[in-house]
């Protein structure tokens, strides 16, 4: 009877690799080394840099603000706007790996919930008692901590420095917006940094290790002594996370699974089904479909082995999985080409043309790459 | 030794597995086929049709097999989002937040679409705070001028029924009557919260039967979520499976809730005539019964159309002068009367609140929560986990971590508010699903205990990938437990129901205790 049962094994397991129409070769070696340097690669050229840069500019940001503020021109608008976009590019450059510090301390909906809730802002604006306390030298960790995240992050920001597409004329920039608007990118700032110290631990800069300090902000896995780049770096031993090596890469497709089926089913999806035309992120600024050109890069800066400028493409997910099955690999490589392209075929702004056929061929091209990471992570999976 | 009529059983489910679910996304797991069929079955945790063999941090957001087969994913995505986003006053799509609050996202209390962690502090806006403040007399009985869902949150002109920056958690040690050891030696700790809301945080008179309750009197308790995959599974178990767990272990003399059940039978049903499966305090009777988005944030849903504050905050809001002061410049068009007081009460008691979040919206988050899979069981086949299932059932935890449950036909899903005629939900007919919870109420008289004592057992599924998904892995309805071996252990308390296996545990050697804890996180 056991024997017949795993004859019935073998063929159903068979059969199942069969259709999935590859060329796969068995495992017969240890292939750790290989796993751990997809995951240091993936850490130290596509995470870390991604993190850093948004450090960087959202503290830019901060300081851009702070001169606006000091000296109202058209010109200083300008260039917080600038340093603005360059942020949030890096943000949106992450969203291929929110599993980690991004979720588990809630730092995604914290700096990226949309909706901005505009009662709640006009609330506040008559709120002279918060508004001073927004105004004092701790503002950022006030706005932080009362606000609420429909007040917070880029969209809050976004909302005072941008209309229709443009930066807003300095004229329109009240004293009360200016005070707002610094706290929160100082909060931002805060967050920013939470990330980078979250992930790269004792490799981030110093000052930004000393501000989590200071803020008590949480930076370890699980509240003990790791931080998310050494937990996944120390995959399969004690006190990772990860029990195993092959689990951490299947973390790495999951992230950008995620990502790609969020950007079509419904960043984009959602208003161009006609399931909610309100659904439009970045609609001050409208530079909806630079987010979602982004987000699909950082699928493929996280597949490809790095960022841009460094990357290795012999140590990534791509090299790894055409080693065993090329057929595979080279369906990802497409599928995230195509949806890049889809993406930049679509008609701009996307507030205006969602319900354009550029928009559903891009929502097909995302869902499509998001199946197929599917199929990469459960072939992953196999190792 | 199973009889060749179930190996053959299971053969066939086996099978049925591999040919609905394979090379679709997710299923099935690439694992080496086990020589032991009873593994595989427990190993679909939620049945065929309910379970992810997703083991990464999104382990507890996947859509069911049955979402699948329905072609109901787009939708499943589409109410996801109702969970996801932050609620604002006024803007679309998440809109109808206040007067009053609890939080602004269903996420917040619900990391990693799990359960929220041990804080020590009471902060609304903290991620992953799911704590209520329930507060009650000595007796138990809720301070009805609170309700189950103390509010701490209130949009611009309104104050929250307690004011949150006074709220004080003092975590204490506790040593149990075994100092915290094991015969070998070993030590464990435990810890447990200590609520206190001072007299002058409330914004609302204490009543109970209407009657004013003085401070000394209150009893003050945390209770935290408890998590969402599953329930979809549990809503489909039949009423007379309940019913008939509730005979067996009156007939074995376990001491039963007499507000629920007594004499062989129900003691309370919910109003449509169903008897109750869900929460600790066995509250809730349906999945599709579930209004917790109106009773956390006060978005105004089918079937209610009206605030979830109760009437004795309208009477202290219209009565105070500070919302008396701003009131007419927050909400000009409520200047009706003339007559502040009256305007303010009238605003707030408003029986026919328009509808803040569409029927189809609530279809969707509706559908969403049902269609949540229950990830597989992992390492089945280690002889460590095999060991702790073993040991597991040998003292008694099964007793009430009752393993398994088969669903009905499941072709009728309860719909108590009469609000989903015609919309498409997915069905989990004949499901074996292995939750580890009796869906009974037990007492563990512990430090601080959960208000009454009576505790739903609570499901273990899936709890072992709480700190892949959600970031920690804090258990018991307050979070006390920081890990399995903790909250193992505040099951001790001499007059538990749970007593008998503690003192079992204890005999149990180092690896065997060990063993057992690492089941527990398999599962």
């Amino acid at each position: 009877m056991l024997i017949a049962l795993s004859v019935l094994f073998a063929v159903s397991f068979d059969s199942c690799k069969k259709d999935k129409n590859d060329d796969s070769t068995t495992p017969t070696t240890d292939n750790s080394a290989t796993k751990l340097a997809i995951i240091n690669q993936f850490i130290d050229h596509t995470v870390a840099p991604t993190y850093s840069n948004l450090a960087t500019m959202t503290n830019q940001l901060v300081s851009d603000l702070h001169a606006l503020k000091d000296d109202m021109t058209d010109a200083n608008v300008a260039t917080a706007c600038a340093t603005f976009l360059q942020a949030r590019h890096w943000w949106e450059m992450s969203e291929a790996f929110l599993f980690g510090a991004a979720s588990d301390f809630g730092i995604d909906p914290h700096i990226d919930s949309w909706p901005l809730d505009e009662d709640a802002f006009n609330n506040l604006m008559a709120s002279p008692n918060m508004i001073a306390a927004l105004d004092a030298e701790d503002g950022d960790v006030i706005a932080g901590e009362q606000l609420g995240n429909a007040l917070l992050g880029f969209h809050g920001i976004e909302y005072i420095l941008f209309r229709d597409g443009n930066p807003r004329p300095v004229a329109e920039l009240t004293n009360d917006y200016m005070i707002y608007v610094v706290a929160v990118a100082g909060d931002l700032r805060n967050r920013c940094f939470q990330l980078e110290v979250s992930w790269l631990g004792d490799d981030a800069p110093e000052a930004h290790a000393a501000l989590m300090e200071e803020l008590e902000f949480n930076t370890t896995v699980n509240g003990g002594d790791f931080s998310y780049g050494e937990n996944m770096r120390k995959a399969s031993n004690a006190g990772s996370t990860y029990v195993t090596l092959t689990q951490a890469l299947q973390a790495i497709i999951d992230g950008s699974i995620d990502i790609a089926d969020e950007v079509g089913t419904s960043k984009i999806g959602k208003p161009h089904t006609g399931e909610d035309v309100t659904y439009v992120e970045s609609p001050y600024s409208r530079t909806s479909i630079n987010d979602f050109k982004d987000n699909i890069t950082s699928i493929y800066n996280s597949y490809m082995g790095g960022n841009e400028g460094e990357r290795d493409e012999s140590k990534s997910m791509h090299a790894y999985i055409a080693s065993f099955n090329a057929s595979l690999d080279q369906q990802v490589v497409d599928a995230i080409n195509e949806a890049l392209n889809a993406i930049q075929n679509m008609a701009a702004p996307f507030v205006l043309n969602y319900a354009d056929a550029s928009a559903g061929a891009a929502v097909e091209a995302c869902q499509a790459l998001s199946e197929i990471l599917s199929n990469a992570k459960i072939a992953v999976g196999e190792r | 030794m199973l009889k060749i009529r179930q190996i053959s059983a299971i053969v066939v489910t086996y099978l049925m597995a591999v040919g609905m679910t394979s090379c679709k996304k997710e299923n099935p797991v690439a694992m080496t086929p086990s020589p032991n069929p009873a593994v595989i079955e427990e190993t679909y945790t939620g049945g065929l049709l309910g379970t992810t063999f997703n083991t990464s941090h999104s382990a507890y957001e996947d859509p069911t097999p049955a979402i699948e087969e329905a072609g109901l994913v787009t939708k499943f995505k589409y109410g996801e989002a109702f969970f996801e986003r932050s609620y604002t006053i006024n803007n679309e799509p998440f809109k109808g937040l206040g007067p009053l609050y609890l939080r602004s996202s269903c996420i917040s209390c619900h990391p990693g679409y799990g359960r929220g962690m041990r804080k020590t502090n009471y902060d609304s806006n903290e991620w992953g705070n799911s704590y209520l403040l329930i507060v009650t007399n000595k007796a138990g009985k809720i301070v009805e001028s609170l309700g189950l869902v103390p509010m701490t949150k209130a949009v611009a002109g309104f104050k929250p029924m307690i004011d949150e920056s006074k709220v004080r958690i003092n975590w204490l040690e506790y040593v149990d009557e075994w100092g915290n050891s094991f015969p070998d030696g070993e030590k464990y700790s435990l810890i447990y919260p200590e609520l206190i809301i001072p007299e002058d945080a409330f914004n609302v008179p204490l009543l109970i039967d209407g009657q004013l309750v003085a401070y000394e009197e209150l009893d003050m308790t945390l209770e935290a979520t408890i998590g969402i995959y599953g329930t979809g599974l549990l809503d489909a178990i039949p009423d007379d499976s309940l019913k008939a767990e509730y005979l067996k272990q009156e007939r074995f003399g376990v001491s039963l809730n007499p507000a629920i059940w007594a004499a062989g039978d129900w003691v309370t049903l919910n109003t449509d005539g169903h008897p109750f499966r869900f929460d600790y305090a066995l509250d809730a009777s349906s999945t599709q019964g579930n209004v917790s988005l109106w009773e956390v944030t006060n978005v105004v849903t089918d079937p209610f159309t009206y605030n979830y504050i109760p009437e004795a905050y309208f009477t202290a809001a219209a009565n105070d002068h500070d919302v008396q002061a701003t009131f007419y410049d927050f909400y000009p068009d409520q200047n009706i009367t003339g007559d502040v007081a009256t305007d303010i009460y009238n605003y707030l008691a408003n029986p026919n609140i328009s509808l803040e979040m569409s029927s189809e919206d609530h279809y969707l988050l509706n559908l969403w929560i049902r269609g949540l899979a229950v990830p597989a069981a992992r390492n089945l086949e280690d002889d460590e986990v095999q060991l702790g299932r073993k040991l597991f059932r040998e003292i008694g935890c099964a007793s009430c971590h009752r393993p398994s449950w088969t669903t009905g036909d499941d072709r009728q899903i309860q719909d108590p508010y009469d609000i989903f005629d015609g919309r498409e939900f997915p069905h989990y007919p004949y499901q074996k699903i292995w939750p580890y919870t009796d869906l009974v109420q037990h007492r563990l008289f512990m430090e601080n205990d959960i208000r009454t004592g009576w505790c739903r057992t609570t499901p273990l599924w899936g709890k072992g990938l709480m700190s892949m998904c959600a970031g920690h892995s804090d258990r018991l309805h307050d979070c006390r437990a920081r890990n399995v071996m903790e909250a193992v252990m505040w099951h001790g308390n001499a007059q538990s129901d749970a007593r008998f296996s503690v003192e079992k545990f204890r005999q149990l050697s180092k690896s065997e205790r060990d063993a057992i804890v690492k089941f527990i996180e398999a599962i």
